[in-house]
């Protein structure tokens, strides 16, 4: 206690009162010595403000980095996002390229019935792998979260209200959504601009929805080619979507559901080999038996 | 009031040109900081009390600077670092409490 004592009681510094003491007791010092000592303290003085400026600068420059650095960051995943994009188009282009060779290769005036039934196969194997394009009648679904008051908020959980956190729309529900839709007839379902296959995932990173790895962020559209009034009905009043209906009910998540004609895109070929099987004779000719068993030994 | 002058001044140019703190440096920043406070309000309570002594004002930031430098130097060597800034804080902070304190009876009380 005693230390805390002596700060109290020294925080006016001993020396300035001796100081004061010893200036009363001896002569006036002389006006040389008195304006070098005030020339002191004013440098000292300015010191001190300088001081004072540069943590100040600091302060705010360490703030600013932290922003620039995220802005930076931003800058780069869009850069890299359009990367991203491009290189997948060049990749649709030359998958493009291969079918019309394909097509090719199998047509032609002399072609065969085996020719040509593997032209149909593939054609309706394209199909139900979504794999291709397609278009037709169906419904859009817009799937809006609850409005939020700042859009840098979107990334943040949601605030708990009344003890009972926030929801917003989450993988689940378009899984839901989605699931409903093909039981109710969709024959082909695209969510944003990702057309969903067997093999495709809904999943959720955070707060953000994922299909097949590529984010998308609200609103969600979902798109089927399917009977309009069916897929509506099952929409508005039907199992698939109920949980939508519940979202809308209790977390104030919006959606809306319009007819018309819808375009899917096609989610290409998919890249490795599940299944192959030797096809018999090789269809495409200077093929020799050897180099097809490689070719299964290959494509596993 | 031509030290009020000088801090004014040095604030001024400390903020329009903006020198960069070399980065060994960066880490007294703080307390450097801390130390100025205390001894500017140190000075204005001499000055209201009628002791205030030039050489004693200089040498006594310069000191107090320095051996709160060191303090925090010795401390990240030591590996105590934050408890001894902390304590370097601390106290520099009752001091310019108490300055404060009665420099505000000056000025508004007694």
């Amino acid at each position: 206690m005693s230390l805390l004592d002596e700060v109290v009681a020294d925080s006016l510094d001993p020396s300035f009162v001796a100081a004061a003491r010893r200036r009363a007791a001896q002569d006036n010092p002389s006006s040389v010595r008195r304006r070098l000592s005030r020339l002191l303290t004013v440098v000292a003085v300015a010191g001190i403000g300088l001081v004072l400026a540069l943590g100040g600068n600091a302060a705010s420059a360490g703030a600013l980095s932290a922003g620039e650095v995220r802005e930076d960051l931003i800058t780069e995943i869009e850069r890299q996002f359009l990367a991203v994009d491009e290189l997948r188009r060049h990749n649709e282009q030359i998958r493009a390229e291969l079918a019309e060779l394909r097509r090719a290769a199998l047509s032609g005036p002399a072609r065969t019935e085996d020719q040509n039934e593997l032209l149909a196969r593939i054609d309706r194997l394209e199909a139900a792998a979504a794999a291709v394009p397609v278009e037709g009648r169906g419904i859009t679904i817009e799937v809006r979260d609850a409005p939020f008051e700042d859009e840098a908020d979107f990334l943040e959980p949601r605030p708990e209200e009344d003890d009972v956190e926030v929801r917003r729309v989450g993988d689940r529900d378009l899984q839901a959504l989605v699931n409903g839709l093909f039981a109710a007839g969709a024959e082909g379902v695209a969510v944003g601009d990702y057309r969903l296959t067997s093999l495709s995932a809904i999943r959720s990173a955070g707060e953000a929805v994922l299909v097949d790895y590529q984010p998308v962020l609200p609103p969600y559209t979902i798109s089927a080619i399917g009977e309009p009034a069916t897929l509506e009905e099952a929409v508005m009043r039907g199992e698939a979507g109920e949980g939508l209906r519940v979202l809308r009910d209790t977390e104030g998540v919006t959606f809306d559901v319009r007819r018309g004609l819808q375009r899917l895109p096609g989610a290409g070929s998919f890249d490795a080999l599940r299944y192959a099987s030797y096809a018999g004779e090789p269809i495409l000719s200077s093929r020799r038996p050897e180099s097809s068993e490689s070719a299964r030994g290959r494509g596993q | 009031m031509i030290p009020v002058l000088g801090l004014i001044l040095g604030v001024v140019v400390g903020f329009a040109v903006s020198p960069a703190v070399p980065e060994e440096l960066q880490p007294y920043l703080p307390i450097a900081i801390v130390a100025a406070l205390d001894a500017v309000l140190g000075g204005l309570r001499a000055v209201l009390d009628g002791f205030f002594d030039d050489k004693v004002f200089v040498v006594s930031f310069l000191s107090n600077v320095v051996v709160a430098a060191l303090m925090v130097f010795l401390g990240d060597k030591l590996g105590v670092g934050p408890q001894l800034s902390t304590g370097v804080v601390v106290v520099l902070g009752i001091r310019i409490f108490s300055n404060a304190a009665a420099i505000r009876r000056h000025l508004l009380g007694a």
